[in-house]
């Protein structure tokens, strides 16, 4: 009988899968959820021979899962991954559905596996992971998870579902951190060393201590609410890490830094702007250590690691430079604002803001982000403004100190990309997510790229 | 002239954007040339409070809230209350609303003391009241129409003694069923709508200001600003909850 359901859930996918296919459409889920419908227990039964890496947490899932694909990529090591971020369960099934055979029987046997944490507990307890990964905790899509405690708590049952998983967490990030606190799994602690940034003042996701709730103090401070915190009153602090980043030095095109871990000492270059792409990085090392790689290979192939799509990713649009960084919430957001800030040259910067479902439907989160920063240290001429919610965007950046006269709001796409192509200049596009697929899907198709989900 | 604007528990209240509404009154004091300081007291911090003239007090966590209580509870309900009847100008959002009442009573039946500077309680749920909403303002508030996000599982009920701010014209608001938005007391301004609320709603945030200054200055007059970025941002929720 489950054969037979697990026959039809399969036999359903495809169906889906090549009609979809025939409309031109890039619907990624639809195909898993149909299945899902037909065998609720699908991906307990395909992920069943299947080694999988789960890489959860708000920011650095997609990135992380690009570092751990190369990995496996230039290994000549085959594998199945959700790469187009159907990050959701039925995404993952359809990924694993795409893999199997109609009986069931999976092809590859090794999964690099990007999941959204409100799904986390299902796919964990579904996949029985062989490791697992949690990149750091940021408040994120309150709409959806309330706050950011809920998210936490998505978290701990996800680890608590699959015993049998070595569990890598980020030591800087207390929120994450403290996952591995009453954990019964092993656990791997990856962080920074040695990088010390002045604190910002404000804005802190995580203020208190999760025992006693007494406020944190940072011996070392990275940027948000990572970095070498501790609890004054209980004496909670960051765990030790074993995958560490030493002597970081970050520049414009990447960051160079020691790496120690308990094999040893090495030189390593992380390819991607921006100290956040740092953490990614000892996320995936250690992710590939838990999963029992070669990790000196993983490191080398590490350094030959560019961008995935819309995270700092590069198009020629008809002559125009144009980088696109996803920003989803106001960490991530933060550290694309600096990225901009750091560049010398006049830029044209986009601003995108939608509210559909899988950005998160309130939208409050941009006021949370230090714009101000930016336009304290720049006067752009022009400011491009687009997205369901371009009002709002444009609202913000004038609260922001940014010029409203400057302002471009662009009423379609194609406008949009008029503008990219005739900028004469380079231009930075900051995109939350729908706007990033979006805004991704238009320009690549003018610079000749390929679309997302090929 | 000038306002003295008291940031309560920035360190722990500051989820949903709820400084947007800081910079917001800020930047309008700014451009009309009125001066403005903001100061922020976090948890701990034994300032007098009299010298100050509007108290702003954001959302935040249920976790977060409890850290707050036991402050409150060492002698900064007493400074608040007094500011309260004293009718400085608050501007309450959420949880910092609720805190306000005279209680919380947690969906699985804990009851948690509140502060009981204003007659109003709170029931919670596990089943959260969330989206764009909207509603009428009362004439005593400036009147017109806010638009603004709501996302809370708390349903607050009012007492004899105060007035709801609003009346929902989309969306649940205090509870989702007795058509109230929000509270008002003397000069406090309790809402759900985070957003933020202000900076879409500017009219509000001007007779939120206006309330303050008159309290300090006897009268107060704002002068018109440009508001054609609020008013689009305002049109857009406009049209699309269909108002």
């Amino acid at each position: 009988m489950k054969r037979i359901r697990t026959f039809l859930a399969c036999l359903t996918a495809r169906l889906t899968r090549a009609a979809i296919r025939l409309l031109g459409r890039g619907g990624t889920a639809l195909p898993g959820k149909l299945a899902l419908r037909v065998c609720p227990s699908l991906l307990a039964e395909l992920g069943k021979e299947v080694e999988t890496v789960i890489i959860t947490g708000t920011n650095g899932k997609t990135t992380t899962a690009g570092m751990l694909r190369h990995m496996l990529d230039e290994a000549g090591t085959p594998y199945l991954s959700n790469r187009s971020g159907a990050n959701l369960t039925s995404g993952i099934a359809a990924e694993f559905i795409a893999n199997a055979s109609l009986a069931g029987k999976p092809r590859k046997r090794l999964a690099v596996i990007e999941c959204d944490e409100g799904n986390f507990p299902a796919a964990a307890a579904a996949l029985q992971p062989r490791a697992i990964l949690i990149t750091n905790l940021f408040r994120d899509q309150l709409d959806r998870y309330g706050e950011v405690s809920h998210t936490r708590d998505y978290l701990r049952r996800g680890i608590a579902a699959a015993p049998g998983a070595a569990v890598c967490l980020n030591a800087d990030c207390s929120l994450t951190a403290s996952l591995g606190e009453d954990a019964p799994n092993p656990v791997i602690y990856y962080g920074l060393n040695g990088y010390d940034s002045p604190r910002e003042t404000g804005l802190s996701d995580a203020p208190n201590c999760l025992r006693c709730g007494a406020r944190y103090a940072y011996r070392r401070h990275t940027f948000a609410h990572l970095g070498d915190w501790y609890c004054p009153e209980c004496g909670r602090s960051r765990p030790e890490a074993q995958i560490i980043a030493e002597d970081v030095v970050s520049g414009a095109d990447g960051s160079r830094l020691t790496l120690r871990t308990p094999e040893g000492e090495r030189p390593l270059t992380v390819a991607l702007p921006a100290l956040y792409n740092v953490y990614n990085a000892l996320a995936a090392l250690a992710a590939a250590g838990a999963m029992g790689w070669d990790t000196a290979r993983c490191a080398d192939s590490l350094e030959s690691f560019h961008a995935v799509f819309g995270r700092m990713e590069e198009l020629n649009v008809g002559g125009t430079e144009a980088r696109i960084v996803l920003v989803k919430n106001p960490a991530g957001c933060d550290r694309a604002l600096e990225y901009l800030a750091s560049r010398e040259d006049e830029l044209l910067p986009i601003f995108c803001l939608n509210d559909n479902l899988n950005d998160g439907t309130d939208i409050s989160w941009v006021w949370d982000a230090d714009y101000e920063s930016l336009f304290a240290k720049k006067r752009y001429e022009r400011i491009g403004v687009f997205g369901i919610r371009a009002e709002d965007m444009r609202l913000r950046l004038k609260y922001a100190g940014a010029d409203d006269a400057a302002m471009e709001v662009y009423p379609t796409l194609d406008a949009l990309a008029e503008a990219v192509r005739n900028a004469g200049r380079p231009v930075v596009i900051l995109p939350n997510y729908t706007a990033m697929l979006a805004v991704r899907d238009k320009l690549s198709a003018l610079s000749g790229g390929g679309r997302f989900w090929e | 002239m000038e306002l003295k604007i008291c940031h309560l528990y920035p360190d722990v209240l500051n989820l949903y954007g709820d400084r947007g509404n800081i910079l917001c009154m800020r930047r309008r004091l700014a451009w009309r040339g009125i001066a403005c300081s903001v100061t922020e007291l976090p948890l701990g911090a034994r300032d007098d409070l009299t010298g100050y003239d509007l108290f702003f007090i954001g959302g935040g966590q249920d976790f977060e809230q409890t850290v707050l209580l036991s402050d409150l509870n060492a002698g900064r309900k007493e400074d608040i209350r007094a500011a309260a009847e004293d009718g400085k100008a608050f501007l309450c959002i959420c949880g910092g609303y609720q805190l306000l009442g005279t209680g919380y009573r947690t969906a699985d039946g804990q009851m948690c003391e509140y502060t009981g500077i204003l007659d109003l309680y709170t029931e919670g749920s596990t089943d959260r009241m969330i989206g764009n909403y909207a509603f009428r303002l009362g004439p005593e508030s400036g009147g017109g129409i806010v638009v603004g996000f709501e996302n809370h599982g708390g349903r607050t009920r009012l007492g004899s003694g105060v007035t709801p701010l609003g009346t929902v014209l989309k969306g649940y608001g205090n509870n989702g069923q007795d058509g109230t938005e929000g509270v008002r007391y003397k000069n406090i301004y309790g809402t759900y709508s985070h957003g933020p609320v202000l900076p879409k709603n500017p009219r509000f945030c001007d007779h939120i200001l206006t309330t303050a200054l008159a309290r300090k200055y006897g009268s107060a007059e704002l002068a018109p600003l440009d508001d054609a970025a609020e008013d689009a941002a305002f049109q857009y929720m406009s049209n699309r909850l269909h108002l």
